[in-house]
């Protein structure tokens, strides 16, 4: 996350008054934490509402926060949480059914492709993110969470409330489908 | 590349459009975290004062508490001084008085080094105050000629005293209405030390103190009474405890490792019942979808009071 002071220093200062800690700490976190949100509900006003919704609990929890693990695995289980309260709230009930599809890709292969068949760099970009937006909520998250987050699978794991067993497999199984997203021919 | 990162994917996700929130967004945000910080800082100089009184008020009535709680250990003393008192009360002539004080007095009978803890083991609480009501009522029948006396009090108990009044302390607490009548009673000196705070009590009343426990002893009948004091409540557990209660809730409840306490936070933070913003926004829409558009006026004017800095989503602005 750069140079200065870590996010967990800076997010007690906040809690102990420094308002200009959490401007810091905002600076950091606010594209990653903006882009997990949109990448996963793909609509911009409701990411911005998401988003404004755990900053403002960041806020709200200043008083309360201890720092025993990184402040990124924090926020992303904030944001995680809110994630889930929106698929409830819009009946996106499928988010807790995919586990039963990941199943299917077992075979799929796993390799690079070889250079000669990458078209230029924005294609492929375009094509990635088309595919990550296909993908079930739960292997963009994790996924996502890796990217946007840095997050390790450990506290891929721990943000999402589930075993580091899972959230490996989760991880796996999305990196195997946008690898074959880059292979297919479009 | 390995299992879980592939920094070929990586690379090419990060050549993608990088979109970011708002400036309005982040304005809002960043004001709301500014006026909770001011909030905050001005929550603690209003409250530090009523909080100095309150933790004084605390303090001080743990004090209180305890030495309340001991007074049964310093009650004792002074209930064997205030027998003596008692006999003093017949005013002896002041010259007998100073005659008594300069006889010598046979060298103090060696005391069980248990004794100074006095009725704490022996007596329960009723009992203490019993006690404590005597010896208020003897106060009250001291006072005047303690006060009338022209001695000073002793500094410390002359020598040769002490058998005697341990002899005196060991007879049986019936006693006392005849107590009056009792040759020995004229050998105590009329201004006896008296003090019911015997823990504050200078060194040198320790000795009747010790002698006193016998006293005590034969009319409750309780000597092998358990002591009734409360188990000390430790400070800590209470916190552990009060930081272990709340359960995690279902997203974060596999948490393990150091992540737990953040699960926890998450959880806790979850779990408030206050709405949060984005639940109200949904109210408000719902209000608005039933054709309830003043009670959804009404929200949204509580929830712009409540949330200034909010972003309100199109739909509701």
């Amino acid at each position: 996350m750069g140079s200065g002071p870590a996010d967990e220093e800076l997010m007690l200062s906040y809690g102990g008054g420094d308002a200009g800690s959490f401007e810091i700490l905002y600076r950091r976190h606010r594209g990653p934490l903006y882009r997990f949100l949109l990448r996963q509900v793909s609509d911009a006003a409701t990411a911005e509402e998401l988003f404004q919704d755990v900053w403002m609990r960041v806020i709200d929890s200043r008083g309360r926060y201890q720092a025993r693990a990184k402040f990124s695995s924090w926020v992303y289980a904030i944001a995680h949480n809110r994630l889930m309260d929106f698929y409830r709230a819009s009946g996106k009930a499928k988010f807790l059914d995919q586990e039963q599809a990941e199943e299917a890709l077992e075979d799929l292969p796993a390799q690079d492709p070889p250079a000669e068949t990458l078209i230029d760099r924005k294609r492929a970009a375009e094509r990635l993110l088309a595919a990550l937006s296909e993908l079930p909520e739960t292997q963009r998250e994790a996924f996502l969470l890796q990217q946007e987050g840095d997050l390790s699978v450990e506290e891929i794991g721990a943000a999402t409330g589930v075993s580091r067993e899972t959230a490996k497999s989760r991880l796996r199984y999305a990196l195997v489908k946008l690898r074959a997203s880059l292979e297919t021919p479009s | 590349m390995n299992g879980t990162r592939d920094n070929r994917l990586s690379r090419i996700y990060r050549e993608g459009a990088w979109p970011e929130p708002s400036r309005q967004i982040d304005a809002a945000i960043l004001s709301a975290s500014r006026r909770a910080a001011r909030e905050q800082h001005s929550y603690v100089k209003r409250w530090a004062p009523s909080f100095a009184i309150a933790a004084t008020v605390v303090l001080t009535s743990a004090l209180v508490l305890k030495v309340f709680h001991e007074q049964p250990e310093v009650v004792s003393p002074s209930v064997a001084d205030k027998e003596t008192g008692i006999r003093a009360m017949r005013p002896p002539p002041a010259a007998e008085t100073r005659a008594e004080e300069t006889k010598p007095a046979p060298a103090p009978a060696a005391q069980p080094a248990s004794t100074p803890q006095g009725f704490s083991s022996t007596m329960d609480s009723a009992e203490a105050e019993r006690l404590g009501r005597l010896q208020r009522d003897l106060d009250l029948k001291r006072s005047l000629p303690v006060s009338e006396s022209p001695l000073p009090a002793p500094k410390a108990a002359p020598a040769e005293k002490a058998p005697a009044l341990k002899k005196e302390a060991s007879e049986p607490f019936q006693r006392r209405p005849d107590v009056p009548q009792t040759p020995r009673a004229q050998e105590q000196p009329a201004n006896a030390p008296m003090s019911v705070f015997g823990a504050t009590a200078p060194a040198q009343q320790s000795p009747p103190r010790t002698a006193a426990k016998p006293v005590l002893q034969l009319p409750s009948g309780r000597e092998a009474a358990p002591p009734a004091r409360p188990a000390p409540v430790q400070p800590q557990a209470v916190e552990a405890q009060r930081m272990e209660a709340p359960s995690p809730p279902a997203g974060a409840a596999a948490i393990s490792g150091g992540l737990s306490t953040n699960a926890l936070m998450v959880g806790r933070a979850a779990s408030k019942p206050e709405r949060t913003p984005l639940a109200w926004i949904e109210d408000i829409r719902k209000l608005m979808k039933e054709g309830k558009s003043e009670e959804a006026g009404g929200e949204l004017a509580e929830f712009k009071k409540r949330y200034p800095d909010y972003v309100l989503p199109e739909d509701l602005r």
